[in-house]
């Protein structure tokens, strides 16, 4: 009965129905792409320094980390690389042997480090063969390959085809030099890095260091952000004697910048939602001020106090049910497109068009957020509706209906 | 910071010290001029006082040191003046370099990444110091004629590195006198064959008995106003200097 | 003109309760517009904070050419850039001289590579805070000739306090440069990269280790943020350009500018959704008194009052009740925006583990809310032209109206 009645009062005031709906929608799809927005922001911050850098976990020999010398290896290496390509969420793993060395050219010398790499794991990996802007990527082709970054050839005076001498120490701290060609030049977004890094073929840089293969260093990329912790147990387990570390006791950095985006999301979504409650209570009050005299012609009749209440929030109950679906599906094709377009943040800044930077986010939600997020929506515009509707019943129906 | 190879300087006192070569009526190939020098030089001692200035546009300062060598596998370097640098050492023993600091009762050997800086502020690298290229092994060899520098007459010879050789230099040219095997003027040159540095011998004289440049100049080419010159005040070769000599001990002790 | 205002303004208090619930929802959009973008700011300028007092400082001097080349051999001589700093400079702001290369520390058979700064202690620990990240020993005092390190440095070395360090460098133009320090105190830095690099001389002890009596490579200027663009203006104006180069603290660390930058655009992202929730919610109001009044409208028209004079008369109206609703804005913001000002939020109390995060780079976990009055005026003022905007509803409305059925209604 007062179901029929509600769903009538609905479509009897159609355009303060369609508000209700409106700004139900509005909100579900603003809450639904905020979070989607910062979540895809807080992945852009995290997955560019771990996909380009530091990668989610990874494991050396413990004196190597202290020292960074070429002598110890990771005895452990190929089989740990082995064992984890195997383990479930794991994308991309690669081994690389690493060298303190010297770069010289005719025009000086620096100190940098030699990354021997795996061209087509290190690919999978870290995307470097994305980062070649001038020439080719490492592959087996050629003799002593080597692939520096735009930066350092041009600190160096070096280009395209230049030959570089490294001068690092073997094993037995003996100093050898070996001669390369540049085949490529890369650029990433981390210019410090990019004056340090140079990469070369791991067989390359294991010969010269006199070895048939010298691990230190396994990288281990995974699909899924939270399976690190438990990723990092296992491994710990599965090969003591190694340093296994997770991205955030790599660079602590990323915890810090994460965790302030993290908290400052959550205030922002606290102020919107908060926003979005006085929009609905606001609307609600109008909607029902507005039915003064016809609430006041029902109690009068004799229809009591907690039906008119009840018909109330029913009313806001059938709206919701309305407008959250619609809210749900306008959120969720938002996030699908965006996510897959990306939202290029230099476009929203003068700042980042001045240096030069551009950003995309891609906004991400992830599946079981969408119905909550619309659940919450829904909840909070039925709380709104219990306000008005409490006034709505306190009113004197005598006076009510005068009021117009 | 330029570079060049302080085995060159090593070449020009123990090249001289062959005994003036009982020249072939006919010239020899290219290989053989620096072949036969670089094997002259294997195994031979020699000990020096030399003073080094550096030049710079706006300053430039003098260091006094002795240094002691034996073939190219051992050298041993202590600056004598000035007072506050007085006592400090360098050792090179095969491819390692060793420091060492009286003021703080030390000896360190030299990383890579120290390797790179400037030789105490010159134009020379401490990688110069033991850089183990050869100019025989390393490089394709060109006589290209003969030319006079410094009023002597010199073979120009050409060499080219060859191309898996750990060597920065596209080129390089020498030009050793005929009679002497000297020195007397070599340029490095880079990949492009652009000039990078210059090495010049001067004022040929009697040094420990052999006619020799004394002053030896190194001219970055680019850097205008920069110059490292070293001049021998004396030298001597030959005498027996055991391998002993050249350890971190001695390092130390060696006045 | 005056009567219809007048008419305008005793129109919205006739129905009291509508005016408080529009005038309240615009109320609502300032303070909190207000509020998200006081906590966006105050965000980053205690990062900010926290990353150029960590090291850099806001500004920063040094002799022409040395951000390119930073060696030795680019320093200058600190009285001679003095006489030159405008006087005002030297009275209220500290001044940070520093002497930095790098050099080969070493104990036993380790050696490694670290940065050697050397520093006027008292000067340093009032802008950088540095004697409050010793957590081993004691900081420097007054003409010591001791030297403090990096916890990274110690670990790795061996060395604890009281033990003897060794550095080896090149000097000024060149020159050897050999020290031995006893360790006064161990120093933890947050960030992994001072942490393993770092070694602090007092000025003069570096300056003779570098022979480079008398000269620095650096010169911070100890200033809070809001004096630090008057500051650089100054010594650019006095500090003769051939000669000396100024930074301020963007140009020291164009990452913290970079992340800002992205940051700020997609905070500008989502104070725009937070407009069109906030927009919608005034439109729900102003839609249903729209609605509401439609019996009124009618009446109007129908008694002959032009169509216009009634749009602009309810054009007025909402004028009113947006301003009056901004102004309320922004008497609520100030105080409520005052208190987070004073009483930072604590994110330690609002996530796990950010506590450690923080602590790890030695800053508290904290965010201030900024308080700029700017701030609240820009919002009121969006916020208002939004409501404002919103008004062409109602007079859309009012022109098509069918005065014999609004009355209907």
């Amino acid at each position: 009965m007062i179901f029929k009645i509600a769903w009538r009062n609905i479509w009897r005031s159609r355009t303060r129905s369609l508000v209700v709906i409106g700004a139900i929608i509005i909100g579900v799809w603003g809450v639904i792409f905020l979070v989607s927005f910062s979540t895809g922001m807080i992945k852009s911050y995290i997955d560019n320094a771990i996909r380009n850098e530091i990668s989610h976990i990874q494991i050396h020999q413990p004196e190597f980390l202290e020292d960074r010398e070429v002598k110890y290896p990771l005895e452990q290496g190929p089989a740990i690389a082995n064992t984890v390509s195997d383990m479930p969420g794991v994308e991309a793993v690669a081994m690389r042997t690493l060298s303190n060395a010297m770069i010289s050219t005719s025009n000086g010398a620096r100190g940098i480090v030699a990354r021997g790499i795996d061209p087509t794991a290190e690919a999978k990996l870290t995307l470097l063969n994305e980062k070649v802007i001038e020439g080719e990527y490492l592959s087996e082709k050629g003799r002593n390959p080597i692939l520096i970054s735009k930066t350092l050839a041009d600190k160096m005076g070096v280009k395209l085809r230049s030959k570089v001498v490294l001068t690092l120490q073997d094993l037995e701290g003996n100093v050898i030099n070996g001669a390369f060609r540049i085949v490529g030049l890369y650029e990433t977004s981390n210019s410090g890095a990019d004056e340090t890094n140079v990469y070369l073929r791991a067989n390359n840089l294991s010969d010269l260091v006199n070895q048939k293969e010298l691990v230190h260093e396994v990288a281990i990329y995974l699909n899924d952000l939270n399976l690190v912790d438990t990723t990092v147990t296992q491994l710990k387990q599965a090969f003591p004697g190694t340093t296994v570390q997770g991205y955030a006791e790599i660079s602590p950095e990323i915890n810090l910048f994460n965790s302030q985006i993290k908290v400052s999301s959550t205030i922002f979504t606290v102020i919107v939602m908060l926003a979005l409650i006085f929009g609905i209570i606001n609307t609600m009050l109008m909607a029902v001020l507005e039915r003064l005299r016809e609430l006041g012609m029902l109690m009068s009749i004799g229809m009591n106090k907690v039906r008119v209440f009840m018909m109330i929030v029913l009313e806001t109950l059938l709206l919701g049910l309305i407008a959250a679906p619609l809210g749900l599906l306008f959120g969720y094709t938002t996030v699908q497109s965006l996510g897959e377009s990306g939202i290029d943040l230099s476009n929203w800044s003068e700042g980042m068009r001045q240096f030069g930077i551009s950003e995309v986010i891609y906004p991400y939600l992830e599946n079981q957020l969408y119905t909550q997020l619309a659940l919450s929506v829904l909840f909070t515009a039925i709380l709104a509706s219990i306000y008005p509707a409490l006034k709505a019943i306190r009113l004197n129906p005598v006076e009510a209906i005068r009021s117009l | 910071m330029r570079r060049i190879t302080l085995l060159s300087l090593l070449l020009v006192c123990t090249i001289a010290y062959v005994p003036s070569t009982k020249a072939n009526t006919g010239d020899p190939d290219a290989k053989e001029i620096i072949r036969k020098s670089d094997e002259k030089l294997k195994g031979k001692t020699n000990t020096s006082t030399l003073k080094m200035t550096i030049v710079r546009p706006s300053w430039q300062r003098e260091m006094i040191m002795k240094s002691w060598a034996k073939g190219d596998e051992y050298s041993l370097i202590l600056v004598t003046s000035p007072a506050r640098d007085k006592g400090t050492a360098f050792l090179k023993r095969e491819q390692e370099m060793w420091n060492w600091q009286p003021t703080i009762d030390r000896s360190i050997k030299m990383p890579p990444s120290m390797m790179s800086q400037s030789w105490m502020g010159s134009d020379f690298t401490n990688d110069d110091l033991v850089k183990q290229s050869s100019i025989v092994v390393d490089y394709n060899h060109k006589l290209l004629g003969k030319e006079i520098i410094e009023g002597r007459e010199c073979y120009k010879l050409e060499l080219i590195p060859l191309e898996d050789a750990a060597v920065v230099w596209g080129k390089i040219l020498i030009w050793i006198d005929t009679q002497e095997y000297m020195q007397m003027k070599t340029e490095f040159y880079d990949e492009d064959f652009y000039l990078v540095n210059t090495m010049l011998g001067k004022e040929v004289k009697e040094l420990g008995g052999k006619l020799l440049p004394s002053i030896l100049e190194v001219i970055p080419a680019d850097e205008e106003g920069h110059k490292t010159i070293i001049e021998y005040m004396s030298l001597d070769f030959g005498s027996e200097i055991k391998d002993s000599f050249f350890s971190i001990q001695n390092m130390k002790r060696v006045r | 003109m005056k009567t219809l205002i007048l008419i305008a303004w005793r129109n919205i208090w006739r129905n009291k309760r509508r005016t408080l619930i529009t005038a309240a929802s615009v109320l609502f959009a300032v303070f909190l517009s207000s509020f998200m973008v006081s906590i966006q700011t105050g965000a980053w300028d205690k990062m900010v904070d926290n990353m150029v007092t960590y090291y850099f400082g806001y500004a920063q001097v040094h002799q022409d050419g040395y951000w390119e080349d930073r060696t030795l051999d680019n320093s200058f001589s600190l009285s001679a850039a003095k006489e030159q700093l405008p006087s005002e400079l030297q009275e209220n702001v500290g001044l940070v001289p520093r002497i930095e290369s790098f050099a080969l520390a070493s104990t036993g058979d380790l050696t490694m590579g670290v940065m050697v700064v050397g520093t006027e202690p008292e000067a340093e620990n009032a802008m950088t805070k540095l004697a409050e990240r010793v957590v081993q020993g004691s900081y420097f005092e007054p003409n010591e000739s001791s030297a403090i390190l990096a916890e990274g440095v110690a670990e790795k070395l061996k060395l604890s306090v009281g033990d003897t360090l060794i550095l080896i460098s090149q000097g000024y133009r060149g020159t050897n440069a050999a020290g031995k320090y006893v360790i006064k105190g161990i120093t933890r830095f947050g960030s992994p990269d001072l942490n393993k690099q770092m070694v602090f001389l007092p000025l003069q002890e570096a300056q003779y280790f570098y022979r480079a009596e008398s000269l620095i490579t650096s010169l911070a200027i100890d200033v809070d943020r809001n004096e630090a663009e008057p500051t650089v203006r100054a010594l650019k104006a006095n500090l003769q350009e051939d000669q000396y180069e100024v930074m301020d603290w963007e140009e020291l660390l164009p990452a913290l500018v970079e992340a800002k930058e992205m940051d700020a655009a997609g905070n500008y992202i989502i104070l725009i959704v937070l407009y069109v929730i906030i927009g919608f919610g005034i439109f729900g109001t102003v839609l249903m008194m729209t609605k509401e009044r439609q019996y009124e409208f009618g009446v109007m028209t129908a008694i002959g009052m032009s169509r216009s004079r009634l749009a602009l008369i309810t054009w007025m109206e909402i004028v009113f009740l947006g301003m009056i609703g901004a102004i309320a804005g922004i008497l609520v913001s100030i105080p409520l925006v005052y208190y987070f000002h004073l009483n930072p939020i604590d994110m330690g109390a609002m996530q796990q583990g950010m506590d450690d995060a923080y602590e790890k780079f030695g800053m508290e976990p904290i965010i201030p809310a900024a308080f700029d009055l700017k701030i609240f005026f820009g919002n009121a003022f969006t916020i208002f032209i939004i409501t404002t905007l919103l008004s062409i509803y109602p007079i859309i409305n009012i022109f098509r109206l069918k005065p014999v059925e609004a009355m209907r209604a």
